[in-house]
């Protein structure tokens, strides 16, 4: 179904061409027949204006010659001399345009006179009766015996070019006086009939009896072709029937090319751009149509991935809860065991004491020795289960944050470290202008104090001039603060493992104090604020501790 | 009701604390007589003179309650809960005497009207002077409220 809408799509604008070619054809088509409608009109037109004009003025001339006659004998009594004939006939002939020439035939049939004397010279003294061409002698002959005005057939004339004559005898007191001859050369008759419009516009042939006798084709169209169009007239006046051809010439009207290339082309070429554009606008439907079913599918699947991220989301959020419970729980669990654990030392403690104190003088010597190991041993353990109980409590137990002096604190610091510090001789540098802090005031004192006296503790027996040294420096948004030594110094491999819970280096187990939790609790105490903490060593060289604690938001 | 206000009454399970505490007051030498109990019930009991402690001459009303949270059964909370909710009991100044440090059991020993609340001190000394301090304290420097019958 969906391939099946694709192909008709596809083919959508090849059939919209077709219709719009076809349109476009039609149109051009009708205007083609239109113009030939108009040609034909103008042809017919023309002919007949060509009809009206050779009629009109061969009738005219030829009642010319009557009216000649006729004036002529008007006169009483007519003057039958060369000068009176002359001058009518040069009235006639310059009023009168047409004539090739007027001539004056005696009854004898000889030219006598002729008019223009110039163009007729060659007829002066030519007997008719003894001309060659038969049609004039029997026209003459008719004229004489029916006493009529007669034109020959077209022939040969002596003054040039193919001509007629009409002979019109003059009778005077029922005598023949003699013959009013008109000459007519075709040509000439045509170029004082043709407009020049039409002479341009059309190819113009006049046939007499199937002879042509006129044209105004030129000779190279020797053997024209037909013109498939062409209108066909006769031009009747008397004594002759011509038949007039007219066709178009190929400037106004042409045959053999295309007629109207331009419209065809335009109306090709609007078709071929409503197709193109249609094709466009197809493919972009398409492209947008693709467009969206891609971002259709791309936002059901974003939503399908939300949905997993939000499943994840709370599968995690879960985890985390119960992360933090089961955290919590440990925390409570290491509590509380601290506490049960401290039971039993205050019942050591407190009968190792009263043992002494009731049974002084009855110990001997080797089990007041072991006393001692159990009272050493039962100190440490003390001082280990504070430890853990203080550890499990950071965080647990929140007490409100406060700006202070890091100044104060160090003081309160170093005042109870005091005994560490003078027992080892270390001489403590605190910088000054200290800034101020933001935090737990205790758990600070707390880090300050691990710090310190971690310090203190591994700042090696050997040290011959042993030092501390306490800053802070302000940074963005936080306090960067440090505690260096010249000690014993932390192997590299070892800076992060001693934040960790019980974990304790080498060294500090060869000095044998400390029970691996104090830099744990630093460390949980600084990142409880948001901070960080580390530290750059080398060993023999010294330790410097860094952590950030970040400032009051505003 | 029977009153002594020298006597002592010590709620306390570990029978080793109970004994250290014990002599830690008889060495202060203030107190009249220390009576040991180890839970809470008996305690209950001792107070209201139930069960073993229906004497009334044998188990006056003491002068001072000390009191171990931890306890089995009835825990030491509820205890001194009962003791400051009985119109009779309520006057008789409760210490709380135990080894948690836990900020919760502070808490609610106050909110339930605790008198003191002290945590035993590790080491023999530190213990035994921490005893005797209550012990001058309360048989000596505070003036105990009358108890009428």
């Amino acid at each position: 179904m969906k391939l099946s809408i694709s192909h008709f799509r596809n083919l959508f604008p090849i059939a919209a061409f077709l219709i719009f070619g076809s349109g476009a054809v039609i149109l051009w088509q009708n205007q083609n027949k239109h113009e030939q409608q108009l040609v034909v009109r103008n042809m017919e037109t023309s002919s007949e204006q060509i009809r009206i004009r050779v009629e009109g003025l061969m009738n005219a001339r030829m009642a010319s010659l009557e009216l000649l006659a006729d004036r002529w004998i008007e006169r009483t009594p007519p003057d039958f001399s060369q000068k009176c004939f002359l001058e009518f006939a040069e009235n006639f002939y310059t009023h009168y345009p047409g004539f090739t020439g007027i001539n004056w035939i005696d009854p004898g049939g000889i030219v006598r006179w002729v008019f223009p004397r110039e163009s007729n010279e060659r007829a002066i003294d030519n007997i008719v009766y003894e001309r060659l061409d038969l049609e004039v002698r029997d026209a003459f002959q008719k004229a004489g015996e029916h006493l009529k005005h007669v034109a020959t057939p077209c022939t040969e004339l002596i003054q040039g070019g193919l001509g007629f004559h009409t002979f019109r005898p003059l009778i005077y007191t029922g005598r023949v006086q003699g013959y009013l001859n008109g000459v007519f050369q075709v040509k000439r008759v045509m170029e004082t009939c043709l407009a020049k419009n039409i002479l341009t516009e059309f190819w113009i042939s006049i046939y007499e009896a199937d002879r042509r006798i006129y044209t105004n084709e030129e000779q190279s169209r020797s053997n024209p072709e037909k013109h498939n169009l062409h209108v066909l007239r006769e031009i009747r006046f008397p004594g002759k029937t011509w038949q007039l051809e007219l066709s178009p010439k190929a400037a106004l009207y042409p045959s053999r090319v295309v007629r109207n290339p331009g419209l065809l082309t335009f109306g090709m070429f609007i078709s071929a751009i409503l197709s193109l554009l249609l094709h466009f606008l197809n493919h972009r439907m398409q492209m947008y149509r693709q467009a969206r079913d891609h971002a259709l599918h791309e936002v059901s699947e974003r939503k399908r991935a939300q949905e997993a991220l939000k499943k994840n989301e709370k599968k995690l959020e879960v985890l985390l809860k119960e992360l933090a419970a089961k955290n919590a729980e440990l925390e409570t669990f290491v509590f509380s065991v601290s506490h049960d654990l401290k039971t039993p030392i205050v019942t050591i403690e407190g009968f190792m004491g009263a043992l002494r104190e009731d049974f002084g003088n009855l110990i001997p010597e080797d089990c007041e020795r072991y006393l001692n190991y159990i009272g050493d041993a039962t100190q440490k353990m003390e001082t280990l289960i504070n430890d853990l109980l203080e550890l499990s409590r950071i965080g647990r137990l929140t007490v409100k944050k406060s700006e202070f002096p890091l100044a104060d604190l160090m003081e309160e610091v170093i005042a109870g470290l005091q005994p560490q510090i003078e027992a080892k001789g270390v001489q403590v540098t605190v910088s000054q202008g200290l800034p101020l802090v933001y935090g737990e005031k205790k758990r600070l004192v707390q880090v300050m104090e691990n710090l310190l006296s971690n310090a203190i503790k591994y700042i090696g027996k050997e040290n011959p001039s042993p030092h501390i040294e306490v800053g802070a420096q302000e940074q963005d948004n936080q306090k960067l603060i440090f505690v260096k030594d010249n000690g014993i110094g932390i192997e590299k491999i070892y800076f992060e493992k001693i934040f960790q819970v019980f974990q304790r280096l080498p060294s500090a187990k060869k000095i044998g104090q400390g029970t691996g939790i104090g830099l744990a609790i630093v460390k949980r105490v600084i990142e409880y604020h948001g901070g960080s903490v580390w530290l750059e060593s080398e060993p023999g060289k010294g330790t410097t501790f860094f952590f950030t604690l970040k400032d009051k938001e505003n | 009701m029977d009153y002594e206000p020298s006597n002592i009454l010590l709620v306390e399970d570990e029978e080793a604390h109970a004994e250290l505490t014990k002599r830690a007051i008889r060495k202060a030498g203030n107190a009249n007589r220390v009576d040991i109990v180890p839970d809470g019930e008996q305690a209950l009991d001792y107070l209201y003179n139930r069960e073993t402690y229906a004497d009334k001459q044998k188990y006056p009303v003491p002068g001072l309650i000390l009191l171990d949270i931890k306890l089995p059964g009835i825990d030491g909370i509820d205890v001194l809960k009962t003791i400051k909710e009985d119109p009779d009991l309520k006057r008789i100044p409760v210490i709380m005497l135990t080894t948690s440090e836990r900020e919760e059991d502070i808490v609610r020993s106050y909110e339930h009207y605790a008198n003191s609340y002290l945590t035993k001190p590790v080491g023999f000394k530190a213990f035994e002077e921490k005893i005797a301090q209550v012990d001058f304290y309360w048989m000596i420097l505070n003036k105990p409220p009358v108890i009428e019958d």
